[in-house]
């Protein structure tokens, strides 16, 4: 195999179908996630301003937005079961159907093998089949809009009774069925996808290419993608659970004695807190799976921008196992009020703030790696930068909510909307967009507009921070979550009218991302040709032409040498070594 | 640490696998036999077998969940266990029997009788089969005597995990049809970690393990 080429070997679709449809290229199937993701985010942000156009004028009549959604309002003024549905949507839309395409399926897809030095997956028909399910699973999530009743309306955690049963409000009805639908066809393809990257990273890695010598974006894709595999499939029981008490009469989770109305319903012996209990058992690491890429995406985009080795390689690693293990036992956490015993309460507290630990490594990890520096204040390193800040603050809210006794108040108020907001929102959609401008020349063979990418970053940053900040003292205000308006609460009287500022400083959030749309398409047409290694960055993927062919090498895939980080060395005219340079010594 | 782990060698040296390549049949994906002919790194645990026990960790893993649903739900005051149809203990025979046949199958290929292995095979299939039909046979029974879908809370359950745990044995009867239909037969080339009959034997062998499981939990432990 030593002097085969390319060509020989690899046979490449001539067909466009074949070549841009229903392409087995781990590019083909990252981008086609990506675009997804991105139209999604469009449906889902629509969604975030609906509801901040509701908090801001819970008064106000819309008889524009009547037209569009006749069921959603009446009288010109939003329905409160329209309102949950908005909610629950927006929030099961973004978890799974932006943050993790966009992140595993889009950065996990083409990244992968191009930082391991391999050609493709492991196995790049169930790749493909992955997206196609996955496209699938979106469609029914959408098309749940359009039913009787309209889209599921019990929360993006889908707590029965609510969600069990189908008379309760209209989004109970088919847009719930629908829903778990959907859910099911996303955890198919997750687990697809899963099985993918676990055995493409285990064992398709280019000669030399040790454990730990693997960029942070692998290791945290890898952990984020075990957690998943283990995580996923109590949901998948929980799910069918939920769809026989709804559709087969059984009582998994609806108790004696519940009543519609005047009615009574038939079923017996269930329980709630058993849907509790497996959904967050997904829950919590889902968090994980989401956070993790983006940790790991944003060690690799500072450490091209600071020129220097990312601080304590070794310990990020140990911390992203700790943290994958430790987020498997802490499900509770989202449960102290439900009724359980203050001593299994205390026992997931003890995880819950055990995590802090590795999540303090590395949050000091991603801080000591700027100490001492050549900063080059590029857009994705000013999104890296954004992620720290997010991380670092949004990490401490989860200090109260992961303690019992302050939890007892702030839960089911706007201190977890902040919080989790930070971490999922701001977190992991700084983390994309860090890495969407640092790979953008990769994916595409272009530059995007730098001036331009600034504006976003500073658009987005500014006013994230103060809606979802703010959100953390109306939390502990007390005003709680899920209401669709707070005009009428007189313990709410001073916070309500907060409201106003925070969703216009959310339009201007959402506003501005239409300045990266913008840019990103300008870029691929009308933007600067790229080198092979515009940041002049050390993994494997920048020594790939940019875009990389199919195949991702047209000679022979690299043998590497050293990690991931060889920055800061004199090597000639350079000041790094890619990982597939030769040689023991620093110097070239 | 994580090197020794996987079992890699020292990383300068020209190294060839420590297992045995895979002779791929004709047609496969090119990109894959490049990839496997590509790198070089030695590593303990071929795709194949890599790929099987990612997917056995997530099936054990669905069937933790619903016996987590199970414990919580039997620890309610109005639990009622229901009898157990006879007719299970002659599936369970079934299945185990059918797993017994792949281990001769695999046996009777070691030894190069290639009928035996098509033979013994295609038995282990055929039962495989058989459960299913007994398992409806068991459903059906149920329903005769008035025990429907949501009837009682055990029955709830059995019919719930008799069903998920059916359609893994009929993902399983596929990949032995696709086995027995792409005549992998010549076992003699291929490394055990990494043959397609060695591999479906064992998913197979799990889904038998699953069953006896689930039958203990239903109806011995009650």
């Amino acid at each position: 195999m030593s002097d085969a080429h390319l060509s020989e070997v690899v046979h490449e679709p001539q067909s466009f179908i074949r070549r841009y449809i229903f392409s087995q290229d781990h590019k083909v199937i990252g981008l086609q996630y990506f675009l997804t993701a991105v139209f999604v985010s469009l449906v889902a942000g629509g969604l975030a301003m609906l509801i901040r156009m509701q908090l801001a004028w819970p008064t106000a009549t819309w008889p524009l937005l009547q037209k569009v959604f006749p069921d959603g309002f009446s009288g010109g003024i939003m329905k409160p079961e329209f309102y949950l549905s908005i909610v629950t949507m927006h929030g099961t839309l973004m978890v799974f159907f932006v943050i993790s395409y966009a992140l595993l399926g889009g950065f996990g897809n083409y990244l992968i093998p191009l930082q391991i030095g391999a050609r493709d997956m492991a196995y790049p028909f169930l790749n493909m089949l992955s997206y196609w399910v996955a496209l699938l699973a979106t469609v029914v999530m959408l098309g749940s809009f359009y039913v009787e009743g309209g889209a599921a309306a019990a929360g993006w955690t889908s707590y029965p009774p609510l969600s069990a049963v189908p008379e309760a409000v209209p989004g109970s009805a088919m847009g719930q069925t629908l829903w778990l639908l959907g859910m099911a066809l996303f955890i198919v393809s997750f687990t697809m996808g899963g099985l993918n990257y676990f055995v493409t990273i285990l064992n398709l890695r280019a000669r030399g290419m040790s454990w730990m010598r693997l960029p942070l974006t692998i290791w945290s894709l890898f952990l984020a993608t075990v957690i998943g595999l283990l995580a996923f499939p109590p949901l998948t029981a929980a799910a069918i659970m939920l769809l026989m008490d709804r559709h087969g009469g059984t009582s998994f989770y609806l108790p004696a004695g519940l009543f519609f109305g005047k009615k009574l319903l038939a079923h017996q012996g269930g329980t709630p807190l058993l849907w509790q209990h497996l959904f967050w058992f997904l829950g919590h690491p889902e968090v994980y799976v989401l956070i993790l890429p983006p940790l790991g995406m944003t060690f690799d985009v500072l450490a091209a921008f600071t020129r220097k080795p990312v601080f304590g390689y070794r310990m990020t690693v140990y911390s992203f196992w700790t943290i994958g293990a430790l987020s498997m036992i802490v499900w509770g956490h989202h449960m102290y009020v439900s009724g359980m015993s203050p001593y299994i309460g205390e026992f997931f507290s003890v995880g819950t703030l055990l995590i802090t630990i590795p999540s303090a490594i590395i949050g000091f990890n991603l801080l000591a790696s700027l100490w001492g520096g050549s900063l080059r204040f590029t857009t994705p390193m000013l999104f890296a930068l954004g992620v720290l800040a997010l991380f670092g603050l949004g990490g401490f809210g989860g200090l109260f909510l992961g303690t019992p006794t302050s939890d007892i108040f702030l839960h089911d108020t706007y201190f977890v909307v902040g919080h989790f907001h930070y971490m999922i929102g701001g977190v992991t959609l700084f983390g994309m967009f860090a890495g969407l401008y640092f790979w953008y020349p990769k994916f595409f063979g272009r530059m995007m507009n730098e001036t331009l990418g600034k504006i976003h970053f500073w658009l987005t940053f500014v006013p994230f921070y103060f809606v979802f900040l703010w959100m953390h003292f109306l939390g502990l205000g007390g005003m709680p979550r899920r209401y669709y308006a707070f005009n009428e609460y007189q313990f709410l009287s001073a916070l309500a009218g907060q409201n106003l500022y925070i969703s216009i400083a959310a339009f201007i959030l959402g506003a501005a991302q239409l300045l990266f749309l913008f840019n990103f398409l300008w870029g691929i047409w009308k933007g600067r040709k790229a080198s092979e290694n515009p940041w002049e960055a050390t993994s494997l993927e920048w020594t790939a032409p940019s875009p990389p062919p199919h195949g991702n090498w047209p000679g022979r895939t690299p043998t590497v040498h050293r990690w991931a980080y060889e920055y800061g060395v004199e090597a000639g005219d350079r000041d790094y070594l890619p990982q597939s340079a030769a040689g023991r010594s620093a110097s070239a | 640490m994580l090197d020794t782990l996987v079992g890699e060698r020292k990383l300068d040296d020209v190294q060839s696998p420590s297992w045995t390549p895979v002779e791929l049949p004709a047609g496969q994906n090119d990109l894959l036999a490049a990839q496997q002919l590509d790198r070089a790194s030695s590593v303990a645990v071929p795709p194949a077998m890599a790929a099987l026990w990612a997917v056995l960790a997530t099936v054990l893993m669905l069937f933790a969940g619903f016996s987590s649903a199970y414990l919580v739900r039997r620890a309610g005051p109005d639990w009622l266990p229901i009898y157990a149809p006879p007719i299970l203990w002659i599936n369970t025979a079934l299945l185990l029997l059918s797993s017994l046949a792949l281990e001769i199958a695999k046996t009777s290929r070691k030894f190069g009788k290639q009928a035996g292995f098509r033979g013994w095979f295609l038995a282990g299939l055929g039962l495989g089969v058989a459960f299913l039909a007994g398992q409806w046979a068991a459903w059906r029974e149920l329903a005769a005597v008035g025990i429907f879908l949501p009837t009682s809370p055990h029955g709830s359950f059995f019919y719930m995990l008799s069903g998920v745990h059916a359609v893994h044995v009929i993902g399983g009867i596929l990949a032995l049809a696709f086995v027995l239909l792409r005549r992998w037969n010549s076992a003699s080339k291929l490394n055990a970690a990494a043959d397609p009959v060695n591999l479906c034997a064992i998913y197979w062998h799990f889904v038998t393990g699953i069953w006896v499981y689930l039958y203990w939990l239903l109806f011995v432990w009650r």
